[in-house]
């Protein structure tokens, strides 16, 4: 694990995908990597976006136990589709 | 891990209720509508967060929440309205990587100011990202590999999703002329073929990570 969160409320969003072109604190924790051989390209800070995609959200649960994830109650089954995405995408606020 | 538990639960939450919202809902329209608007809440620089809760329903356990996500991605496939992410195109690379004010004297004049972008479908950003330089450090070979993999699996879950979106790639490669430098093509095209003639997942991920020793751009 290379990034370490932000305890003063950046959210999980901020945590991971800030704009990759500008450098920001997490990125500055992670460590050098090797691009791609193929590639044929300089060093580069590694991606904290890729380090998101590799990241195992189980965390000791069974993998593909999503039912056991407490959420608030769900919207109504007419709820438009802006509230199931806000409903969605709040969590990473 | 601790640290690990406390990054991960938001994005478990998240994708819990994305869940939800697929075993509930059998309309892909509606299905599609709402992938959208979820794209959109992560920003330009946010895709990889979009492709993370694909990641992660493609995990879960939920045989239905995976169709109907395929399902409704082949439907963005059929409309040429994929949720998508944006990467600079690769010749576009310095205005980013400067990290300092564009203005309209760094670009071809026909620019309008802005550097030149690209909204990609999952796997052709995934494929980008890997081996195209834009305004994001380079993705691994490793993550690059397990990530088309994933999501191949994932839409294989859909018949319409896995004959639509071989032949959109190949659509792409035909259609869009200087989008993608040589060995994107060469990537895409390796993923589209194996993909078509039904081998199996890891050898179509391993055909799109090694099919092309070359090394620089185009």
């Amino acid at each position: 694990m290379k990034v370490v969160p932000d305890s003063s409320g950046v959210s999980a969003l901020d945590t991971w995908l800030r704009d990759a072109g500008v450098p920001a604190r997490a990125s500055e924790q992670a460590p050098v990597a090797t691009p791609p051989a193929a590639n044929g390209a300089i060093q580069q800070p590694r991606d904290t976006a890729e380090d998101l995609l590799v990241l195992d959200i189980w965390s000791g649960r069974p993998p593909g136990q999503l039912r056991t994830v407490d959420f608030p109650a769900l919207p109504n089954a007419d709820a438009t589709v802006q509230h199931w995405a806000d409903h969605i995408f709040s969590p990473l606020r | 891990m601790l640290i690990e538990s406390h990054l991960a639960q938001p994005w478990r939450e998240s994708a819990a209720r994305l869940g939800e919202f697929l075993d509930l809902t059998a309309d892909e329209e509606r299905c599609l509508a709402v992938l959208k608007l979820l794209c959109r809440r992560f920003g330009d620089h946010g895709y990889p967060g979009f492709l993370k809760l694909l990641l992660i329903v493609g995990e879960s356990g939920s045989d239905i929440g995976k169709q109907r996500l395929s399902e409704a991605i082949a439907l963005g496939l059929r409309r040429g309205d994929v949720p998508s992410g944006v990467l600079t195109s690769w010749g576009a690379t310095r205005f980013w990587a400067a990290q300092q004010p564009l203005h309209s004297g760094m670009l071809p004049g026909n620019s309008m100011g802005i550097a030149p972008r690209r909204q990609l479908d999952p796997l052709a950003y995934l494929t980008v990202w890997f081996c195209q330089r834009t305004h994001r450090p380079y993705l691994t070979e490793p993550t690059y590999q397990n990530c088309v993999a994933r999501l191949v699996e994932l839409f294989n879950s859909s018949n319409a999703a896995r004959q639509l979106y071989p032949l959109k790639i190949e659509a792409d490669l035909s259609g869009i002329e200087g989008a993608f430098t040589r060995q994107t093509r060469q990537r895409l095209a390796a993923l589209a073929d194996s993909w078509k003639r039904g081998l199996p997942i890891d050898q179509v991920a391993s055909a799109a990570a090694q099919a092309t020793a070359y090394s620089g751009e185009p």
